[in-house]
């Protein structure tokens, strides 16, 4: 993780995307840096050759306001499509976990990671890699999304769950456009607005 | 030694290397019998962090991706007690296990925001932590972590030593709802007392407190 998937946008001219590796981030249209140190986040802002603290949650609030990953994926006709690549990960079973004989709980085992290129549009999600995961989902046919550590997880109809670890890209981003575009989804079936998308998919 | 005992002793070692840790309120966590804990979720430390700080044994709720991320992680988890929960769908055995511990008068402790801030600020509540707290009927001890986002925030790899406080607030009760319909009752005063309370673990408006917990439950 770093922090260019936190701030995938600039935050101060809304560049898409900002450049970054490990604890800096920085935007090649404004010149804009961020960087953390110390438990501290500082942006440079080159046109005042300033250095000001700022939060993470001042950052995502910007990068909201300028659209958040909504503006790079809408094209100019108004439709909407995004795509990375991503390794795609498949849960192929759940295992009991006991300890002391008593059972705990379940967790997930997944198959090894395929490398594929995930799309989602105002309709669905695909996944192709040109033979075994090729797939194409409903928005409304997903049934949960959450985001686990690198990754984001989908759950699908028929107890299935698919895993997307982004190879070049922010699993933030991708987890607030899923959740945009199912929400959006959802509103224009009449379903209501959604209040919960994990560990199941809630209208209210 | 049991493993918990060796791991708890690990922790305050950890702990100390990673922050300098300041815990408040270790009085109001029961000296005995079932207890919830709920704490709010800014790192991945701040297991360890609580570990270290609460007076007693606990088991606690982990994402079930944890246990499959490693054979180590698959040893090691449950001899800290942890507890698989199932985030990508509506997990009934966790519940049974939770309320199985609960009723042997052992303590859980469950973060109700379901995961990690990205930016340090208050998450939603999950719906189903607060049924979950209605439906035990037990002293539930609010914690508040302030800091560990500033130690080790989700999106970076690297931690550096922050001032971290553990504030244990007193503990609440909301009684035992047995029913769908009753727990759904209570639903909207216990998910706004319980996110409050996150944020102002002592119930003082003077508690510096930590992050706390930003609405009662999830929103889009």
């Amino acid at each position: 993780m770093a922090l260019v998937d936190l701030c995938y946008r600039c935050p101060e001219c809304g560049h898409d995307p900002m450049s970054g590796e490990g604890d800096a981030a920085w935007c090649r249209s404004c010149g804009v840096r961020i960087e953390r140190r110390r438990g501290r986040i500082l942006a440079w802002l080159p046109d005042n050759d300033m250095q000001v603290d700022v939060t993470a949650a001042d950052l995502c609030g910007r990068i909201h306001e300028h659209g958040g990953p909504m503006t790079r994926a809408t094209r100019a006709d108004g439709t909407v499509r995004y795509s990375a690549r991503a390794e795609v990960r498949w849960r192929v079973s759940e295992r009991p976990v006991r300890h002391r004989g008593a059972l705990l709980g379940f967790a997930e085992s997944m198959a090894p990671p395929t490398p594929a290129r995930v799309t989602v549009d105002r309709e669905a999600v695909a996944v192709d890699d040109g033979g075994t995961v090729t797939g194409r989902w409903r928005l409304l046919d997903i049934r949960a999304v959450q985001a686990a550590s690198r990754s984001v997880q989908l759950s699908l109809p028929g107890d299935r769950l698919v895993q997307f670890s982004f190879v070049s890209d922010s699993p933030r981003r991708w987890e607030i456009l899923l959740r945009r575009l199912i929400a959006d989804a959802y509103e224009r079936a009449g379903r209501g607005g959604v209040v919960e998308f994990q560990p199941r998919i809630v209208t209210g | 030694m049991r493993w918990y005992t060796f791991f708890r002793i690990v922790a305050k070692v950890v702990a100390w290397r990673l922050a300098r840790l300041e815990v408040a309120g270790r009085e109001h966590v029961p000296r005995e019998g079932p207890f919830l804990l709920v704490v709010n979720h800014l790192s991945f430390v701040d297991p360890i962090l609580v570990m270290a700080a609460c007076p007693r044994r606990f088991h606690a709720l982990a994402k079930s991706t944890q246990f499959a991320s490693s054979r180590f992680f698959a040893w090691f988890l449950p001899r800290v007690h942890a507890i698989p929960a199932r985030r990508y769908k509506v997990d009934p055995q966790v519940v049974r296990t939770v309320l199985r511990l609960l009723d042997a008068g052992e303590g859980v402790c469950i973060y109700p925001e379901g995961e990690r801030s990205w930016d340090g600020t208050p998450q939603p509540l999950r719906r189903g932590s607060v049924r979950l707290l209605l439906k035990a009927g037990v002293p539930v001890v609010p914690c508040g972590i302030s800091g560990s986002f500033e130690a080790k925030p989700r999106w970076s790899a690297v931690r550096h030593r922050a001032r971290v406080t553990v504030r244990f607030g007193e503990a609440m009760e909301f009684g035992v709802h047995d029913t769908r319909a009753e727990r759904e009752r209570a639903f909207d005063g216990a998910a706004r007392s319980v996110a409050s309370r996150l944020a102002r673990p002592s119930g003082s408006p003077d508690d510096a407190g930590a992050g706390g917990a930003g609405g009662p439950v999830s929103g889009p």
